[in-house]
């Protein structure tokens, strides 16, 4: 009896995970089309100032179950958000929703990319020791991902 | 009185006093003194002034030896001067120290010169450097976004909106 090899043993996993991965992408075009609502909410609530319904409405975004191939628009999504929270001075819930976004990422490149988005905030907060301790955190972990 | 009169008859007083007027000008003077009681008082003052102080001189001791001294004094400084002597001889210093010297200001300036915007501008640690830089950026890229964009319209971009998942699309599992 021959040993099996990974390249045989390739075909036969891809035959088996292919339907498992057609699935979880059907779940997420689902779950795609309800983040893409969430966020018009939560654009509409930051238009019309009312900056205090923010977090649970981002907390619903981001409690969505995403493939990690989709992180990184939820980084883009948490970027703008605090972004256009910081230009009405809601730097508080900036920084609530950049948590809530912290929490439900998992790549260190993700993580990097919003420690700086904190640090950016306190420094416009007028915060310095904490904008240089998350600048710091954000460039230890990029510095872990590899090519960058 | 006039005024001149009374110049030239303090002239003539002085001269009286001293004893070198002579002639007509003593006539004049003594003419003078006898019709005017003010001028006898004043050359009377002046007599007695000049007694006091000759009386005085010839009761100071008199150091013979002083002015001797003195003038040996003088001589001996203008000699000392002008050979040199008597000066406390300065530190010889060689020409290696004033080199030395010389190199070690104009290093000084390099290091200065060279390194003066490093000290004035850059951070202490490579970390704080790149964290002005990141300040920097950020800053001329929100300007750069509220030039371009006045109204607040970076979230209008959703990035769940279907177009942005073109990478989805992309099946690795998917048959050629």
């Amino acid at each position: 009896m021959s040993r099996p090899t990974p390249k045989r043993l390739a075909p036969l996993l891809i035959f088996c995970l292919a339907p498992l991965a057609l699935v979880l992408a059907q779940d997420w075009d689902e779950d795609r089309s309800q983040a893409e609502a969430q966020y018009e909410i939560i654009k509409l609530l930051i238009k019309n100032d009312e900056f205090g319904k923010v977090p649970a409405a981002t907390q619903k975004l981001f409690s969505l179950k995403f493939p990690e191939s989709a992180e990184q628009h939820f980084v883009d999504t948490a970027e703008r958000i605090s972004a256009a929270l910081s230009d009405k001075h809601q730097y508080d819930v900036a920084h609530s929703v950049l948590d809530q976004a912290l929490k439900a990422c998992k790549k260190k490149k993700s993580h990097g990319r919003l420690y700086k988005e904190k640090a950016w905030i306190f420094k416009k907060q007028g915060n310095d020791g904490d904008a240089m301790k998350y600048f710091e955190m954000a460039n230890k972990m990029l510095a872990e991902v590899p090519g960058s | 009185m006039k005024t001149t009169e009374c110049h030239s008859l303090s002239e003539s007083l002085t001269a009286y006093l001293d004893g070198e007027l002579e002639g007509s000008e003593l006539g004049q003077f003594e003419e003078a003194l006898q019709e005017s009681q003010a001028l006898r008082e004043e050359v009377q003052s002046h007599q007695t002034a000049r007694r006091i102080v000759e009386e005085s001189l010839q009761t100071l001791p008199l150091q013979e030896t002083l002015w001797d001294g003195i003038r040996a004094e003088i001589s001996g400084g203008f000699e000392k001067s002008a050979t040199g002597a008597g000066r406390q001889p300065a530190p010889a210093r060689g020409w290696l120290w004033r080199w030395a010297s010389l190199t070690a200001v104009a290093a000084a300036l390099l290091v200065a010169v060279f390194f003066y915007p490093s000290f004035s501008e850059s951070p202490h640690s490579p970390m704080e450097q790149q964290y002005r830089d990141f300040v920097r950026s950020r800053q001329l890229q929100e300007q750069e976004r509220i030039r371009s964009r006045p109204e607040w319209t970076d979230v209008e971009d959703n990035p769940f909106r279907r177009t942005s998942f073109d990478d989805l699309n992309d099946n690795p599992f998917a048959g050629e």
